[in-house]
């Protein structure tokens, strides 16, 4: 039962590492990441480490998409929002 | 999509074909082996009760058997904070990038942000009793400080020597903590408070204390880090 | 060879890390090319706390002082205590790296590795 469990959730991991590397805007890319950085948190908790899961939950997934986003808006800066290509 | 398939060299498609026969090749090879034996560890639970009343085995490794690493650790943070701050201008009058007029947001976070202050002190303080510690918590109170950058804009100013001298004490006290644990008794980063019973909020000597100032200090620092990043200079942007 | 769990987390973790790699190499964008080494060190720090684990033990944590830390009911705490200090290596290496970018827009308006002067 778990291990259909975590063999789903790799799976899941290895579409979604694909998605996010052939999708044309980046900015689609870093919502992707936010939610690789989920599933690796549920991955961690079925491995019964829940330290791992919550420091995972919190820096690896939030702080870094929220570092990699607030580049991203530098980096284009436009006037009223930020519509970009590649 | 477009672009990969119009110019990928030949190079690229070598290499990835020999990183994925190494890649097959290793997984034939780990297939066949079985988890390590947990010696260490073993060791390290059966000592746990005795030497430190803490009821998490693995805040008890970060911050007292292994407590050199967690050294090692805050000053490779401070070393890459102290990095981007070198890095970025200091302007004289700056402006938030994150920022759009919405009352709706202010209202929400005004709400929000005591409690998420409150969540965070209370995983710093219970390290050693519940999954936590320092550095979860650490974020957690940064990210507090974000949602006010992100409502409030040029309105929420958090002084910057204040945030600095907060950090700078906790990352001393963190070092004369264990330079009174070498002073007592030989060992550096060791413990001079009295265990109390297991499971309770007071025990673990000075595990507590060593992760408190660990979670002062990365607050502190992502803090920083955060507000280095939304500046900009004012007048671009056609404002 | 039977399918267990070691097995799928080995595989996965492998796949992960190949394609993420391949596509490091391949893109021309600066902020892909750090997204992917994210991806690429997650996979690893997954593969070493998945091959430690067994079923049915639980995590290293007691509720009440009536249980006592058992090394055969209970995972190894030490990896768990290197995982948790390199993530958080890890995001200090790519804060460093976004400042990089940014100075680098700011003074060349490129944000592509095509022509790096």
């Amino acid at each position: 039962m778990i291990t259909l469990l975590i063999g789903a959730m790799f799976i899941m991991l290895i579409i979604l590492t694909i998605a996010i590397n052939t999708t044309t805007k980046t900015a689609n890319s870093i919502v992707l990441f936010f939610g690789y950085g989920l599933i690796s948190t549920v991955l961690y908790f079925l491995f019964s480490a829940p330290d791992v899961a919550l420091t995972e939950a919190v820096i690896g997934s939030g702080l870094s998409a929220v570092v990699l986003f607030i580049t991203y808006l530098k980096i284009n800066k436009q006037k009223k929002g930020v519509n970009d290509e590649s | 999509m477009m672009s990969l398939k119009k110019d990928i060299p030949l190079y690229n498609i070598v290499v990835y074909f020999i990183v994925s026969v190494m890649t097959i090749s290793l997984l034939l090879l780990l297939g066949y082996l079985e988890p390590t034996s947990n010696s260490i560890g073993g060791e390290i639970l059966k000592l746990n009760t005795h030497t430190t009343q803490t009821a998490n085995a693995v805040t008890s490794v970060v911050a007292y058997f292994r407590s050199l690493d967690t050294l090692g650790e805050i000053t490779i943070l401070f070393t890459a904070v102290f990095g981007v701050s070198l890095m970025i201008e200091k302007n004289q009058k700056f402006k938030n990038i994150l920022y759009h007029e919405n009352n709706l947001l202010k209202i929400g976070i005004d709400i929000l942000f005591p409690l998420i202050i409150l969540f965070g002190i209370y995983i710093i303080l219970h390290g050693h009793l519940s999954p936590g510690g320092g550095f979860q918590g650490g974020v957690i109170i940064a990210s507090g400080f974000l949602l006010k950058f992100l409502a409030y804009g040029d309105d929420f100013e958090l002084s910057h020597k204040i945030v600095s001298i907060l950090e700078s004490i906790s990352g001393v006290a963190f070092i004369v903590l264990g330079l009174l644990s070498l002073l007592a008794f030989d060992i550096f980063l060791g413990n001079i408070l009295p265990l109390g019973d297991i499971t309770k909020l007071f025990s673990s000597g000075s595990i507590a204390f060593l992760y408190l100032f660990v979670g002062l200090k990365v607050s502190a620092e992502i803090t920083i880090l955060i507000q280095y990043f939304i500046k900009i200079r004012k007048g671009e942007n056609g404002n | 060879m039977e399918i267990n769990i070691s097995l799928i987390v080995t595989i996965g973790s492998f796949i992960i890390f190949a394609v993420s790699l391949c596509f490091l190499m391949i893109k021309k964008n600066l902020l892909m090319i750090f997204i992917n080494l994210s991806i690429a060190e997650s996979s690893l720090f997954l593969f070493f706390i998945g091959s430690h684990y067994k079923q049915n033990l639980q995590a290293p944590i007691i509720q009440n002082s009536s249980q006592s830390f058992d090394p055969s009911l209970m995972v190894d705490p030490v990896p768990q205590a290197m995982i948790l200090t390199t993530i958080v290596i890890a995001i200090a290496i790519l804060a460093l790296a976004m400042s990089f970018v940014i100075k680098y827009k700011e003074l060349s308006n490129n944000t592509t590795i095509d022509k790096l002067d």
